[in-house]
């Protein structure tokens, strides 16, 4: 029975509940008339769509700054990004690629901002980074009411000016990773090749870095920020260079996320978008001060699931529509656990 | 000691569902449907009254009821206090006050003709 | 503590620099909304009347050391369950809203008790955690209203129920309880209209939390708040404290958020509660109240000088660059903005409180 003991405090319990939970929400899943492969379509699409927003807790996680409630700062910057390239107008795949490279400058400036605020609030970063978020995306509502974009797709028709809340990627570079290399499998799957190319790619540059000397000092400093700068760390540049990092991922997790999506979400869009993220990396068994890719993989995996299967299940079992109920309550459920669990309180 | 807490908190309690008791009695909102309308009492055919005038917990600005009409009054609490004119060719030719009660229901039908008669049955639950 | 005339006058500079900043906003913004005098005054009068409660109920974690009570949205959901339900009995009156808070006390103390003990395995960052709270209880409270009551949860009155059978409908018109404790005792001053039993009933709750502060279980909360450790080795019972502190807080939210759907006379169901913490710890801080230290005189100044930049904005934005919009996400960005700001301020305060602490212990070494 070790071995169950050892598997069972490896992979954590609620781990296992939820991943029992998902299975047999898939068992149950053709008794109550819900297709198993468009279930299993959508949580593909799912994942690839997610995974880079949740890619982006890494970083600021290894480096003892804790869960980013900031990422709207970063979805701003990809947003940012989005907008620029289709007041350019380039198309097709290189119209997400110029979508990205134009949201770089923006989401390593207000990273840099961002990592200086966060250093001077040591212990406090969370709640101040949820406000960090909340205020930078109702200032960015103001600007993008002001800004002086021309495309017509974006801006109001009658006014001319101001952007409109949802701006459609269509003739633009909708599905522009989704339908990169993807191919049919079945009648009701279809893979988003492009979307896990790019997310292991992403994986891999993260992975490698956190092999470099840059990277291995950011989790020490996220481990023992004393013994870092004791050992010639300079702890504060650290934590800089992982918010940097989170808000460029985050910039870019947008970009995948609504290429397929369909939809520019500008003004309050951002608002929340940073506790799914937060609630898949704890689901995958991260803490608030450590987190790897295999977290990341298997959190989105679970969270998605769990997000996309509940709902269908039992509003085909009840005739009922909870999926806004269900969300609410699992995304915030996991951050609470997280948040309260002993062994994580410390300084 | 512990007790003693005990035996305080529960009376609290006690007082507490007690208070709610009256509180719900005495603010349930009732509707109270004033009708002015032909009746047969006691075989005897009573006719709508020209004009009334109703003035119920001695609100200042009547309810003004014509012939064959219906009128909504809104009242809370169980004890209320009516007090009618019956107008005829614009004079008010008879007056008439009664205090009632009413129970938990949600409306009320009174019938002016009723009252004015003095049968029991003038005002039921609906 | 000497200090100099000037020392001191820069110390109160520092401390109301948030006040401060707002009067010189709103010497701005209240010219360009256009807004007569008169308006305003009555305005201000009714959002003191309306807010004032909420944002006293914040005040008892910060005696106990917790930071902002963001998950004040607990109690203002009990209220409003307590409001369907006079809604549904039809009980109106004074009597229908003191029987709904009277029905929000026990599930006010549950869910106090519960983010109590929550906070309690949270201790040090009470505040990230009482903010996710609120959402997860919010989710509860959907599940509850939007799916429960109709079908579990017994709701005779169709005119609040969906047309689908069960669940509570969007808006609940509160007109048995509109404006009943406003209008209780009114006073007419000028053209201004005031609404004294409301503040009767506020300032009762003043005299409570000063009176409060001197018992033995206020300044048991008091050492808590300084310094948890030692308040354990003094023999105080630190959990039980801080949960008995957020219990308080949950009951008097919801009271607040009666006293402000009352005076609204709409209860939007599934939004009302919304944006409730948000506001009132806004307010709270523009009043020149910190994550650790508030008192009562912050709140009226909070109320009053947040509601003057919420109500003139949006027509001072209006009218000068000819969007209302604007001036409605001005007011949101004040809103975040002002939280995070001083959140940032407080935390930065004691970031350097620390690191002096640690090079005085170095010195000493």
């Amino acid at each position: 029975m070790s071995w169950i003991q050892s598997f069972v405090k490896q992979a954590g319990l609620p781990r296992i509940i939820i991943g029992l939970f998902l299975l047999s929400l898939f068992v149950a899943a053709p008794f109550v008339g819900v297709s198993v492969t468009t279930s299993i379509n959508d949580v593909l699409v799912r994942f690839g769509m997610n995974a880079v927003m949740v890619l982006a807790m890494v970083p600021m996680v290894q480096s003892g700054c804790g869960l980013n409630f900031g990422l709207p700062l970063g979805i701003i910057a990809g947003l940012l990004g989005a907008t620029l390239s289709l007041e350019i107008g380039v198309v097709g795949l290189w119209g997400f690629v110029v979508a990205i490279l134009l949201s770089l400058p923006f989401s390593v400036i207000f990273g840099y901002f961002y990592g200086q605020l966060l250093n001077r609030v040591k212990g406090d970063e969370m709640v101040i980074a949820t406000y960090v978020g909340f205020s930078s995306v109702a200032f960015m509502n103001i600007l993008w009411l002001v800004l002086p974009y021309r495309n017509p797709t974006m801006v109001w028709g009658f006014s001319g000016e101001g952007l409109r809340t949802t701006i459609s990627v269509e003739g633009y570079w909708l599905n522009a990773l989704n339908n990169f290399l993807s191919f049919p499998l079945g009648t009701h799957i279809k893979v988003p090749t492009g979307m896990f190319i790019f997310f292991a790619f992403m994986c891999f540059l993260m992975w490698a870095f956190f092999h470099t000397k840059t990277g291995t000092a950011m989790t020490a400093v996220g481990s023992n920020s004393e013994f870092a700068r004791a050992s010639g760390v300079n702890v504060d540049r650290s934590r800089t260079q992982s918010v940097i990092l989170s808000t460029v991922l985050g910039g870019i997790g947008i970009l995948v996320y609504q290429q397929s999506f369909g939809f520019l979400q500008l003004y309050n869009g951002p608002f929340y978008m940073a506790f799914p993220a937060v609630a898949s990396i704890l689901l995958g068994g991260a803490s608030v001060h450590k987190a790897t890719l295999l977290n990341v993989i298997i959190g989105t995996i679970l969270f998605q699931g769990i997000v996309t299967m509940t709902p269908s299940v039992i509003n085909s079992a009840i005739q009922t529509d909870m999926s806004e109920v269900i969300r609410i309550i699992a995304t915030n459920g996991m951050i609470l656990y997280a948040l309260t669990r002993k062994s994580v309180v410390k300084s | 000691m512990k007790r003693k807490r005990l035996i305080v908190q529960l009376i609290l309690i006690l007082a507490l569902v007690g208070i709610s008791a009256v509180l719900f009695v005495i603010g349930k909102g009732h509707q109270l449907l004033i009708d002015n309308k032909r009746a047969t009492i006691d075989g005897v055919r009573v006719e709508a009254y020209e004009w009334v005038n109703v003035y119920v917990n001695g609100a200042k600005k009547p309810i003004e009821i014509e012939e064959e009409d219906r009128q909504l009054a809104k009242i809370a609490g169980p004890w209320h206090h009516i007090r009618i004119e019956i107008l005829e060719d614009g004079k008010v030719a008879k007056t008439l006050e009664k205090r009632f009660t009413v129970g938990l229901q949600n409306s009320f039908l009174l019938s002016l003709q009723k009252m004015v008669e003095g049968k029991e049955d003038w005002l039921t639950p609906r | 503590m000497k200090t100099t005339g000037k020392r001191s006058f820069k110390n109160l500079l520092i401390a109301y620099a948030v006040p401060i900043m707002f009067i010189g906003l709103s010497i701005f913004t209240i010219p360009l909304s256009g807004f007569s005098p008169e308006y305003l005054v009555q305005e201000m009068v009714i959002r003191l009347a309306r807010n004032s409660f909420l944002v006293l109920a914040l005040l008892i974690p910060i005696i106990a050391g917790m930071g902002l009570n963001f998950g004040m949205v607990l109690g203002a959901m009990a209220g409003q369950i307590g409001l369907i339900f006079i809604t549904d009995w039809n009980i109106v009156g004074i009597p229908g809203m003191a029987l709904a808070m009277i029905i929000s006390i026990p599930i006010s103390i549950f869910l106090g008790w519960i983010a109590g003990n929550i906070l309690n395995r949270a201790k040090g960052r009470e505040m990230v955690t009482s903010y996710i709270l609120g959402f997860f209880i919010n989710g509860i409270y959907q599940f509850i209203v939007l799916y429960m009551m109709g079908k579990a949860i017994p709701i005779g009155n169709p005119a609040l129920v969906l047309s689908r059978g069960y669940g509570i409908r969007n808006a609940i018109n509160l007109e048995g309880i509109r404006q009943s404790l406003d209008n209780l005792i009114s006073l007419n001053i000028g053209k201004v209209q005031i609404p004294v039993a409301t503040f009767i009933l506020i300032s009762a709750f003043c005299f409570f939390i000063i009176w409060f502060r001197k018992t033995k279980l206020g300044q048991d909360m008091r050492a808590v708040g300084q310094d948890m450790e030692v308040a354990e080795a003094a023999g105080i019972p630190v959990n039980k404290t801080r949960i008995i502190s957020m219990i308080i807080s949950t009951v008097l939210a919801g009271f607040g958020q009666i006293i402000f759907l009352q005076n609204i006379g709409t209860l939007n169901t599934y939004n009302s509660h919304d944006q409730t913490g948000m506001y009132s710890i806004a307010a709270l801080l523009i009043g020149g109240a910190t994550v650790s230290h508030a008192t009562i005189p912050n709140i009226f100044l909070g109320v009053v000088l947040f509601h003057l930049m919420f109500v003139t904005s949006p027509m001072a934005g209006k009218n000068l660059i000819g969007s209302a919009m604007l001036g409605e996400y001005f007011r949101l960005f004040i809103s975040y903005g002002i939280i995070a700001i001083s959140l940032v301020l407080y935390a930065w305060r004691r970031h350097k409180e620390k690191e002096r602490a640690r090079m005085n212990l170095r010195g000493n070494s």
